[in-house]
Order: C-alpha cells, then structure tokens, then sequence
C-alpha cells in the first residue's frame, strides 16, 4: 500500500516537471539536442518505473492498512515529528531573531523534548544550549571567516 | 614513475600540522564510529564546513582521518556490547561479542585493531599500484566511454543497495532528475519552477546532508524511545578497564595472515565499486575466510579469524573506494562524495587528468591513509579506556547538537538560508524513502553524475551523430554489457533471496 502511494506521488511529481518542461522544449539552431530531451528521457524512465511498482503492489497482500500504520506510528514516535517541527520553525526564526538565539532556543527545547524532565537535567540542558552556539560562532567567525547571520 | 612527487607528497604530510589534521580526523572518526546509530559518513558531512579555510590537501587529509578512523572504530561497541557502532562492524560482532562473553574483550579489541590497520595500509597499497593504472586507461575515454561507464556505475548502484531493483533504479533516476534542476549545457535555466534560488540548481552537499545525515538523525529519535524502554543492558563492562595483551594478540593475527591478505584484497575491490561499500565487504571476507579455515565450526563462537576478516576488510575498503574516486570522478560511497565536493569546491575536479595536473596531491592521498592506519593503531590503543566510555554519552544530546550542526555546515557553503530548507526538505524526503525501503546512495550517486551524463552524451552526439558509436568503441560496448550483465545478476539475486524468505515463512 504504501509503495503504491508512493509510486502514485512519483507520477505526480514526474507530470509537474513534464508540464514545467514545455516551457524549454524548444529547439534552437546549432543545439544538438533540446533542453527538455535529456529531463524528459529520466521522467519516461521514471514513469515506467513507477507503473511497475504499482502493478507489482496490487499482487502483494497488505497484512496492515497504511492509515493505521502512521496512527500507530504517530502515536509510538510523536517525539520525531515534533523535532521536525521544531526544526522548521527553528530555520524560519534563523532569520528573524539571529543565528545565536535561535539556536539556543532550538537546542534547549529539543534536548528538553528528549529528556526525562527533571530540575538537574534542564540546568545541564541550558548549559550545552548555550555554550555550543557561542562555541560554534567562535569558531566560524574568528578561525574559518564565515559569518553566521 | 616519479620517485621525486611521492617524496614531496611525504614531505607535505609530514609537516606537524598535516599530522594533526590527520591524527585529529582519525580521532573524530573512531569516536563517530563507536557510537553506535552515527557514522562517519556522518562525521565527514559535519567536517565539510571546516575545510573551507584548509588547503585542499589539508582538507582532504582531516576527510581521510575521519574515513579511516570511522571505518575501525565501529569495532569497539561491536565487541564489548554486541552492538556494531557503524554498519561496516556487523560482521566483528559475530566473533568480537562472543569472545567478551568469554572474558577476553580486550584480545578482540587488540585483534580487531591490529587488523584494522594491516587492512588499511594494503588498501593503500593496492590503490597505490593500481590507481596509476586506471587513470593512464581512463585518459584514453572519449565522451561515449564515460557516458556508459555511468549507466553502468548508476545500474550496478541500484542494483547492490536494496533489496529492490526497481526502487533502487527509481531513486537513482530520482538523484538524475534534481540533477537537471538548473542551467541546462546549452545554457537554459531548468525547473525552476518560479523560485529564484533554484535556478542554478542544487549544490550537491546541503542535498547530502538532508538525505544522510538528517534522516539518520530522526530515525535515531525513534531508537532513543526504544532504548529507554528496553534498559537494562549490561554496561557495566564499558567501565571496566581493558589491557591489550600485546603479544598474544600480534600471535593472532601473524597465524591468521593469509585471511589478512585475502581479506585485506576482497575489502579492497568491494571498495571500488560504487555504493557497495564496507557493509558488504566484511560479509564476504566473513564468509571467505570460514571457507579457507580449518576451524569452520569456531567461527561465529568467538574465532580469532572472524575478527580479522572483517575488520582487515572493512578497512581495505578505504584504499579501493578512493580508486574510481580520482581516477574516474565516480565516488565509490557517499563519504567520497563529500570529498569529491570538498575538492571541486577547491577548484580541483577528479577524473582523469587528476594524475597529471595534480601529481602531488594524488600522492598525498596515498601517504594521509597510511598514516591514518597508524593514527588508528596509536590513538586506539592509548584512548582506548576513554572510547569505551565515550559509547555511553546520551543520544539526547548528540541528535539536536548534529541537528544544529549540520544546520551550520548547510549555511556556511555558501552563506545561504535557502540552502538550509534544502536540508530541511531533502532530510523528510529522505526520512520518508527510508521508511519505504527506497535505498538512498543512489539518489546521491545521480545527482552528482547526473550533469557529467548529459553533458557527455551532449558531446558525444556533438562528434558524432550517429548512436551507433556507443556500441562499436569497445571499451564503451563492455561496460554497457557490465550494465546489463549487473542488471540481469539483481533480478537473478532478488528472485533467490525472495524465494528463500518464502521458505522460511513456511
């Protein structure tokens, strides 16, 4: 079930850059071959691919519904989605609020997220939250050149 | 060949701060490697952004530390706890953990180690005599050589790093297509789909890092749920301290030096194929050396031999993979794909040439992965007390602080926030492929070969507009009869290995 999906998503994905790929597909004078030829070889390969593993899907017995695999899935592992969660909003403040802060921020809220809460644990939880962003700027900055924004 | 060059190379990485990049990767390397969930595939990743400021053989050298020293140090949780730290230290804990559960871990240790670094320096040494070779007959390729060198490196890629064929071949497709997101060779914009950003395409590396180290990273967020329920494992044996008997140990691996050898060779010529990398070197050495012994039925109960085999072979891998590597510009495992973008971003492009134009460095290579191998065998065996217990520093801290870091890597390649959501969004896409067992070095291999392949098929209808050309060179027609032979041998594979799961289920 869940190749098919999959293969389903690949199809989708391949038709979006196949209509983006008319927008080169034009020949010009000298070229030996178009723009689009190459891209769109890779999407009939990708394509055929695609319809072989669907084909191939329907000849396998699912012993689990897919719907019921990712509740179950959610529920056993809500603390992966949230770190991606996390990890958005994180690169979204990147921009807003500086480099050091949100680093900081990220760092404590997710090794707070993965960590049994207890009062030591959160004083060592700032501690490295704070010292490794310094830590790292420091040495970006002064010893490699490269400015973090 | 020019004496002069190899010893300029030696002179060059003999220099005290060469030594320390070097002695400073292996360290980083082992300890990558001991954790067990983190590679030094990994590792190197996070190294990229360091050696922005570095001169390329520096760069490279602190790469290959990491390289050979990550490629050892799987084997210390392998032994003490039966949890191999990297994939490529599997097969150690066949024999290393039962040998602990007889009391005589630090004789595996000092096996393992040992091993490891004989594998080493025969892999360099091979890489040494042979890598010449294959540039001198790879300077003799025109553009349709290396258009069907490719196909066959992207067919034989799919092939060995699933256990589908055609989601192998999907996903280096998928890696094909990002590829010819960007400026086509006639100089078109492609895919850009209304953002500006990418319109000169993805950069290889913050792609990398989504793909690797980011969906590694969530999936060990899982593990950490798993291991706090499952607690209770027998740790105690980290803390205890470990002394190598030194003799005992050297008598080992002098009885076992045949399987060093073959070993030591499999790993090697496993190492120059693309994507098949250490994980499937030491389960063939494994096997070989069990066929060879006369003490078949030890094997697996804590045989000497075991250890040896797969810790000579793993590390033998090192030198192989570096030969398609520089001689062809074909990275032999997502590792060397991350050294083949260091070097690019040093304006340095492996490939044939690379002898020519760039003698010393290509020497250099050769003298950084021996001393490495003695790096590993100094570094080991002294830190070792302090390695054994780096194994226990909690996952909770490593998985955000890598997160942030690699965060860093992504920005500073070219100061870029954009590049940062391209790690974002290629670590959920490649998080998702893993969980539908859609390997992912393929992805990788073809988007980095993806542009040489339509460039060179480009030229070679430039020269000559005729297809039929592919078929008539012959170093072009065999390695498009490789590519076949490698396809029919998966479907061959796959049918076998699904048959014998058949039986098992019944």
């Amino acid at each position: 079930m869940a190749n098919r999906v999959f293969s389903i998503i690949v199809l989708a994905i391949c038709s979006l850059f196949f209509i983006e790929s008319m927008k080169f597909s034009e020949k010009s004078g000298v070229q030996t071959f178009a723009p689009s030829f190459f891209p769109r070889v890779i999407l009939v390969f990708i394509a055929i691919l695609s319809v072989f593993i669907v084909i191939k899907s329907f000849k396998q017995v699912d012993k689990e519904k897919l719907g019921l695999l990712i509740k179950h899935y959610v529920k056993e592992h809500y603390q992966v989605l949230a770190v991606i969660g996390i990890f958005f909003v994180y690169i979204g403040l990147i921009s807003i609020i500086g480099f050091l802060w949100s680093s900081i921020l990220f760092l404590f809220i997710t090794f707070s997220l993965l960590r049994p809460i207890k009062r030591k644990a959160l004083i060592t939880n700032l501690t490295v939250a704070i010292v490794l962003p310094i830590g790292i700027q420091f040495v970006f900055q002064q010893l490699l050149n490269i400015y973090l924004p | 060949m020019d004496i002069s060059v190899i010893l300029q190379a030696f002179q060059g990485a003999l220099q005290p701060l060469m030594l320390l990049f070097i002695f400073t990767g292996v360290f980083f390397g082992i300890i990558a490697g001991c954790i067990p969930g983190f590679t030094f595939t990994m590792a190197i990743i996070l190294a990229f952004p360091f050696t922005f400021g570095m001169e390329p053989v520096q760069g490279l050298a602190l790469m290959i530390g990491i390289y050979i020293g990550g490629l050892s140090g799987g084997l210390i949780s392998g032994t003490l706890l039966g949890i191999p730290g990297t994939p490529s230290s599997v097969v150690t804990t066949f024999d290393g953990y039962p040998m602990t559960k007889k009391g005589e871990s630090a004789r595996a240790l000092g096996i393992g180690i040992l091993s490891s670094v004989f594998g080493t320096f025969i892999g360099a040494i091979i890489l040494f005599l042979l890598g010449p070779l294959v540039a001198k007959v790879s300077l003799l390729f025109g553009p349709w050589e290396i258009f069907s060198l490719i196909v066959f490196a992207l067919t034989l890629v799919a092939g060995l790093s699933g256990a589908s064929l055609s989601k192998g071949l999907l996903a280096g497709s998928l890696g094909l297509l990002i590829g010819t997101i960007g400026i086509s060779p006639s100089g078109q914009v492609r895919f850009d789909f209304g953002i500006d950003q990418l319109a000169s395409g993805f950069s290889p590396i913050p792609v990398l890092i989504g793909l690797f180290a980011l969906s590694t990273l969530f999936i060990n967020i899982e593990e950490i749920k798993q291991n706090m329920t499952k607690d209770g494992q027998d740790i105690s044996i980290l803390k205890q301290k470990v002394k190598i008997p030194y003799f005992q140990v050297i008598k080992d691996v002098y009885k076992e030096k045949w399987n060093v050898i073959r070993s030591s060779v499999i790993g090697c010529f496993v190492g120059c194929l693309p994507a098949a990398g250490a994980e499937s070197a030491n389960f063939i050495s494994y096997d070989q050396a069990k066929k060879f012994s006369k003490e078949k039925n030890k094997y697996g109960e804590g045989h000497p031999g075991g250890i040896v085999a797969s810790e000579s072979s793993n590390n033998a891998v090192a030198g192989g993979a570096f030969i398609p590597t520089i001689t062809l510009g074909i990275p032999g495992d997502v590792a060397q794909a991350v050294m083949i973008g260091a070097l690019i971003l040093h304006g340095i492009t492996p490939g044939p040439g690379l002898f020519n134009t760039q003698p010393i460095l290509v020497n250099s290579i050769y003298v950084a992965i021996f001393i490495s191998g003695i790096a590993v065998l100094v570094l080991q065996t002294l830190l070792l007390p302090l390695l054994t217990r780096i194994t226990l520093i909690p996952k909770t801290f490593l998985v955000p602080s890598i997160l942030f870091l690699s965060t860093v890597g992504a920005f500073a390649l070219n100061n870029r926030l954009f590049d940062i959501w391209i790690v974002f969004f290629f670590g959920i896409v490649g998080f998702l492929l893993y969980k539908i067992n859609v390997p992912l070095s393929p992805v990788i291999l073809g988007l980095i070969l993806g542009p040489t392949l339509e460039a060179e098929m480009t030229r070679a209808f430039q020269m000559n507009s005729e297809i039929s050309v592919f078929f008539t060179r012959p170093i072009s027609l065999l390695f498009l009869i490789l590519a076949v032979i490698s396809f029919v041998v998966t479907i061959i594979q796959v049918r076998k290995q699904n048959k014998d799961k058949e039986q098992l289920n019944v």
